[in-house]
C-alpha cells in the first residue's frame, strides 16, 4: 500500500485552494457508513479463515474453532449484508436511474462472498450436528476469504469497467500475487492434512435435511459462480476473442433469476424435512401447508392480472414476478407452520398462550428460530424485489401548471426556481401530488451542480408507502423555455426489501442471543423424563 | 391397474404443463412501443456511463438521445431485433450490446452457468445415493423398545418426524 498506491501522496496539476470537496455521489449520509459496514464485512472474514487455517495446520480436533468463531462469523455476515443493503438503498436514492441493483462488477464483487459466507453459515451447522462436510466448510471459508480479495481487487486495480471508476488504483498486481500466495499455502495445507477433515458421517437419504442443506450450498455456490463467470467474462472474451463483451442486466436477469427462484423453493422446503431420512408419506404430509399457499398464491396473482404474459406475449418479468410470489408464500407458510407447530407444543406443555409460547420457543433456541426470522425477512425481500417487473415511469417537460399522470398519482407543477449557495447551484421544481383529485403531498426533486468539481448531483424526491414508492427525478431543463423535465417512476413494493433487511438485522441479532437454559422445564417436567426427548422438546438441537 | 392409469394421468398432466410454457416462451412481443422498450434494454450507453441504454440518465449525456433515435427510426423502418441489434453492434462495437450474444464464443457465457448447476445437481445426486446404498449394507445399530417408545413420544409430542 505504501509503495504501490501511497494513499497520502501529492496530487499533481491544478487543484482548488479547499480541495476538489468529496465527489457529489458520496455527499448522502448513508456512505458514512455503507464504505465502513463493507470493510468489516469483508475484512472480518478474515478471522474465520485464519482460524480454520490454523486448526488446520494444527490438526485441531472437531468443531471448535467453528464455535469459537461463529459470533464472529454470524456479525461479520451482518456487516456485509448491511454494507450491500446500504449500497443499494444509496444507488437508489442518489443516482436517480429508479433501481438499485445494476449488476456492476463491484457490486457483484460483495455479493459472492455474501453468498459463499451464508452457504458457510448454512453448512457449519452439518459439522457441528453430523461432523460432516468438514472439507467443504473448510474450503468455503477459503474461498469466501479469497472472494473478499478479489472484490477488492475488482473494486481497486480496473479490471473490468464499473461506475465505482472513482476507487482505481495500481495495486492489482500486487493484489493477484497476494491471492496466489493464499490460494497456494490453502491448496498446500489441505493436501498435507486432508486426512484430519475425514466426515463422521455419510448422507443416507436424498429426502432428508441434511440433503437440503448440501444442494442449499450447491445453489449458493452455483450462483455464486453465475456472477464471477458474468463479471469474469468480459475478460476471458477479449483474451480468447481479442474483444471485449458486456456483460450486464440482461444477462443476470435470464440465468441468476432462475437460479434464485430455486434457492427459495430451497428454503422452503430445507426446514419441512427431518434429520436423515424420511417416509414419502412424511413429507407430503409436511409439504401439504405450504403447497395450497402456493397454488392459492398463483390464483390470487392470477385473478389480480399478474400472468405470464402480456398483450398476447410471453413476459418473463411478470412470470419470474408470478413465481416468486407464488413460493414466497409457500416458504412463509412452512417457516410460520414451524413456529405455530413448536409454539403449540410448549403451549401445551405450559399452559401459556400462544405468542408467549412463540416467545419462549424462540427463546429456547434462538440459533435456530433467529434463523427462520431470517428466512422470513428474505422472503420479504425477495417480494419486494420481484416488485421491480412491474415498474412503470413517464417523462414529460412540464409548464407552470402542467400536470403529468403516473400510476394513480397526478403531478401538478407549482414552480420551478434556482438556488445557490457556497457549496453548489440547484435547479428544482415544486409538484404538487394528486390522487383521486385530492391533493396528497408535495414533492421537490432537485438537480444540483457542485461548485468546486462542477459535478451534476440528482437529489431524487421519494414518497415511500408499503405498495409502491412514488420517484420523482429532476432531469434537467429544457435550454430554450428553461421549463424542467421531470421523470417519474412508480416502484412497486421497494419499502419491503428495505423492511426486509430490518427483520434480517433482527434475525440476526436474536441468532447471536445465547439460549434459553431449560431448569424451569426441567422442574416443571414429571421425574425420569428421558434426556433425548427432554431436549428435542424444548426444541433444541 | 390403479398406479399406471395414475401415472398416465400424471405423465399427460407434465407433457400438457410443458407444453403450456413452450407455448407462453414462443410467443413474441409485437407491438412498437414494448419492442423498443424491450431493444433499448438489451443494449448499454455508450458514453461509457456503463447505464443501459433505456435507463441513462446523465444531464446532457452525448450518446443516449442519438441512440434512442436511431433505435426509433431502425424499429420503424421494420427492421427485426436481431437486425436492430447487428445494426447497433456494427456501429458501436459489440459492448454496445448488454449480454453476450447466442452464438460464437459468446454462447459459452450462457452455457456454462446452468452446465455447471446441472453437473453440481447430477453430481450430489449420485454421490448421495451412492452413501446410501452404502450405507444400507451396513449393520442397523439395535432398536430398543425403551428408545422406540421415545422416538414415538417425540413425534407424537412435536408432530414431526424428528426436527432439529
Amino acid at each position: 500500500m505504501n509503495f504501490a498506491a501511497p494513499p497520502f501522496a501529492l496530487l499533481r496539476g491544478s487543484i482548488p485552494a479547499d480541495g476538489n470537496g468529496l465527489n457529489p455521489l458520496l455527499q448522502y449520509p448513508e456512505m458514512v457508513i455503507h464504505p465502513p459496514m463493507l470493510y468489516l464485512g469483508y475484512v472480518g472474514f478474515s478471522v474465520p479463515f485464519a482460524f480454520a487455517l490454523g486448526a488446520l495446520m494444527m490438526r485441531y480436533p472437531g468443531e471448535k474453532w467453528i464455535k469459537i468463531t461463529r459470533v464472529w462469523t454470524l456479525v461479520t455476515w451482518l456487516f456485509l449484508t448491511g454494507g450491500i443493503f446500504l449500497g443499494m438503498h444509496w444507488a437508489y436514492a442518489v443516482l436517480g436511474w429508479g433501481g438499485y441493483w445494476g449488476w456492476d462488477p463491484v457490486e457483484n464483487a460483495s455479493f459472492m462472498p455474501w453468498l459463499t459466507g451464508t452457504a458457510f453459515l448454512h453448512s457449519v451447522m452439518m459439522q457441528e450436528k453430523k461432523g460432516m462436510m468438514k472439507s467443504w466448510n473448510v474450503w468455503l471459508i477459503f474461498s469466501t476469504f479469497l472472494l473478499t480479495l478479489l472484490g477488492t481487487l475488482l473494486t481497486r486495480a480496473g479490471l473490468v469497467s464499473s461506475v465505482h471508476a472513482f476507487a482505481q488504483s495500481s495495486i492489482g498486481t500486487w493484489f493477484i500475487v497476494f491471492m496466489a500466495i493464499v490460494l497456494a499455502v490453502c491448496i498446500f495445507t489441505y493436501i498435507l492434512q486432508r486426512d484430519h477433515l475425514k466426515g463422521e458421517h455419510r448422507l443416507e437419504s436424498l429426502v432428508s435435511r441434511e440433503s437440503s442443506f448440501l444442494f442449499n450450498n450447491l445453489v449458493l455456490l452455483v450462483a455464486c459462480f453465475v456472477i464471477l463467470w458474468g463479471t469474469l467474462f468480459p475478460i476471458l472474451s477479449e483474451y480468447v476473442e481479442g474483444s471485449k463483451v458486456t456483460v450486464g442486466a440482461p444477462f443476470y436477469n435470464r440465468v441468476a433469476i432462475p437460479i434464485g427462484l430455486f434457492l427459495l423453493f430451497l428454503t422452503g422446503v430445507g426446514p419441512l424435512l427431518p434429520w436423515r431420512s424420511t417416509s414419502l408419506r412424511a413429507v407430503r404430509r409436511n409439504f401439504i401447508l405450504p403447497s395450497i399457499a402456493l397454488w392459492a398464491m398463483v390464483i390470487v396473482c392470477f385473478a389480480a392480472g399478474v400472468r405470464p404474459w402480456k398483450d398476447g406475449a410471453f413476459d418473463p418479468g411478470n412470470f419470474y414476478a408470478m413465481v416468486a410470489f407464488a413460493l414466497s408464500a409457500s416458504v412463509m407458510a412452512a417457516i410460520l407452520s414451524e413456529f405455530f407447530r413448536g409454539a403449540g407444543v410448549i403451549a401445551r406443555q405450559t399452559g401459556k398462550n400462544l405468542a408467549a409460547s412463540m416467545y419462549l420457543l424462540t427463546r429456547r433456541n434462538t440459533r435456530r428460530y433467529g434463523g427462520y426470522i431470517v428466512h422470513i425477512a428474505v422472503v420479504i425481500v425477495v417480494i419486494g424485489l420481484a416488485g421491480s417487473a412491474f415498474n412503470k415511469n413517464t417523462e414529460q417537460e412540464l409548464a407552470l401548471h402542467d400536470k403529468m399522470s403516473v400510476g394513480p398519482y397526478t403531478l401538478e407543477c407549482v414552480g420551478f426556481t434556482q438556488d445557490s449557495n457556497a457549496n453548489y447551484n440547484s435547479d428544482y421544481a415544486l409538484l404538487d401530488v394528486y390522487r383521486n383529485g385530492k391533493k396528497q403531498f408535495q414533492m421537490a426533486p432537485e438537480k444540483r451542480v457542485y461548485l468546486a468539481s462542477q459535478q451534476p448531483q440528482t437529489m431524487v424526491a421519494i414518497h415511500s408507502v408499503p405498495s409502491w414508492d412514488l420517484y420523482v427525478v429532476y432531469e434537467g431543463s429544457n435550454p430554450d423555455t428553461g421549463q424542467p423535465i421531470i421523470k417519474a417512476f412508480l416502484n412497486p413494493l421497494v419499502s419491503w426489501i428495505w423492511a426486509g433487511v430490518a427483520l434480517m438485522v433482527l434475525g440476526t441479532f436474536i441468532a447471536l442471543v445465547p439460549s434459553l437454559k431449560p431448569v424451569g422445564a426441567a422442574a416443571r417436567a414429571p421425574a425420569a423424563r428421558p434426556e433425548h426427548a427432554e431436549a428435542v422438546l424444548k426444541g433444541g438441537d | 391397474m390403479a398406479t399406471p392409469l395414475r401415472f398416465t394421468f400424471w405423465k399427460r398432466t407434465l407433457q400438457a404443463g410443458t407444453l403450456a410454457i413452450a407455448v407462453c416462451f414462443s410467443l413474441g412481443a409485437s407491438d412498437a412501443g414494448a419492442r423498443y422498450d424491450k431493444l433499448n434494454h438489451q443494449m448499454m450507453c455508450s458514453c461509457g456511463c456503463g447505464q443501459v441504454l433505456g435507463e441513462c440518465n446523465h444531464v446532457g449525456c452525448p450518446d443516449s438521445p442519438v441512440q434512442l433515435a436511431e433505435l426509433r427510426t431502425a424499429i420503424n423502418t421494420g427492421m427485426t431485433d436481431q437486425q436492430v441489434l447487428d445494426s447497433f453492434a456494427a456501429k458501436y462495437g459489440n459492448t454496445v450490446l448488454a449480454a453476450p450474444r447466442t452464438h460464437g464464443f459468446d454462447l459459452v457465457a450462457w452455457i456454462a452457468p446452468f452446465a455447471v448447476l446441472a453437473a453440481a445437481l447430477l453430481g450430489t445426486v449420485l454421490l448421495v445415493r451412492h452413501w446410501s446404498v452404502g450405507k444400507k449394507e451396513l449393520a442397523q445399530p439395535e432398536s430398543t423398545p425403551e428408545m422406540d417408545a421415545i422416538h414415538d413420544r417425540i413425534r407424537r409430542e412435536t408432530g414431526s418426524e424428528g426436527g432439529y
